[in-house]
């Protein structure tokens, strides 16, 4: 390279110009079958929101609103809502 | 910024700053999978269960990646459709994996090489420690609905250089769509070696109706995230 940044990776010297590293942002365990967490600064568009059940039901139905930063989960809708997971960890990624 | 450390790829994207932990591999091991059963429904495909276990159960923020070769796939599993509930299916019997971790929560680095802390004295990235990185992703539209018993969409096909796929929420493919006495699974695929997809299988199957009350399909979306650093 002329210039710049690189990293060693199994495929060799990388150099950063177009690499994409996925970075901790935040994270949030939440219980309950509806609810809304504020995501501050978290920007979708940058990354990723993972959820993590820890009650091995199904990934809660949520929403998430990128310009007020309100994620919202609402089971309650659902005729089988007591499959849906009421106790989870949200983990933000950040990859841009 | 006043002080501290930034590097920029050419899309102006942060690559590693000083304020954010990268996550970094923390250990690795092989998973071996049971052969699956539903009761009352036949196997359309050879599948095999998993559960997390041993150093690949997770804590805190941690991430877990699996290893698929050529033609292997792999499917989330939201609710229990064995008679003994598993994490993941796959094809394979076994699978690879690398679970990964925020840098911080690591040991500090020793020895030689090059390392970015933040302003607690936290290691947010270092040389001597495998990074993860994102190649490409995926996204399956809600809309798409299989009309076989394989469907591959080329739209989300993608190149790859080898790697893992990372699980949970919505980066991995996840058994999520069900018709009338079958279950469909929304896959991660790796159809070569330098080809990966999001698709559905047919996975169960069963012609008698009283066995299978068909559930709505709610999630919208199926994406893969790949690292080339496993």
């Amino acid at each position: 390279m002329s210039y710049g940044f690189e990293l060693l990776t199994t495929e060799g010297y990388v150099d950063v110009t177009g690499m994409r590293t996925v970075r901790f942002f935040g994270s949030y365990d939440k219980t309950g079958s509806s609810g809304t967490q504020t995501l501050s600064g978290f920007d979708s568009n940058k990354g990723t929101i993972f959820i993590r059940i820890k009650d091995g039901k199904r990934v809660p139905i949520f929403d998430y609103n990128n310009s007020t930063k309100v994620f919202s989960w609402d089971n309650t809708g659902a005729s089988d809502s007591s499959n849906y997971s009421s106790n989870f960890r949200i983990i933000l990624l950040e990859n841009a | 910024m006043a002080y501290g450390f930034i590097s920029y790829n050419s899309d102006d994207e942060v690559v590693i700053n000083d304020t954010q932990p990268t996550y970094t591999r923390a250990r690795t091991g092989t998973l071996s999978g049971s052969s699956m059963t539903f009761s009352g429904f036949s196997n359309n495909l050879s599948t095999y269960g998993y559960s997390l276990s041993g150093n690949a159960v997770l804590s805190g923020d941690e991430l877990i990646l699996f290893e698929l070769g050529s033609g292997d796939w792999l499917c989330g599993c939201d609710f229990p459709l064995s008679d003994t509930p598993v994490n993941f299916i796959s094809n394979s019997s076994t699978l690879g994996y690398s679970v990964f971790a925020p840098r911080d929560t690591l040991a500090s680095p020793t020895g030689y090489g090059m390392a970015i802390f933040n302003g607690s004295g936290d290691c947010m990235w270092d040389s001597t420690t495998l990074l993860s990185r994102v190649e490409n992703s995926a996204v399956l539209p809600e809309s798409t609905f299989p009309s076989g018993p394989t469907v591959g969409y080329t739209s989300s096909q993608f190149s790859f250089n080898g790697g893992a796929f990372a699980e949970g929420g919505a980066l991995y493919g996840r058994f999520n769509v069900a018709e009338a006495y079958t279950f469909w699974g929304h896959v991660i695929e790796a159809v070569s070696s330098t080809q990966a997809r999001v698709t559905y299988k047919k996975l169960f199957e069963n012609g008698d109706s009283s066995k299978f009350n068909p559930v709505s399909f709610r999630y919208p979306i199926a994406m893969t995230y790949l690292t080339g650093s496993t």
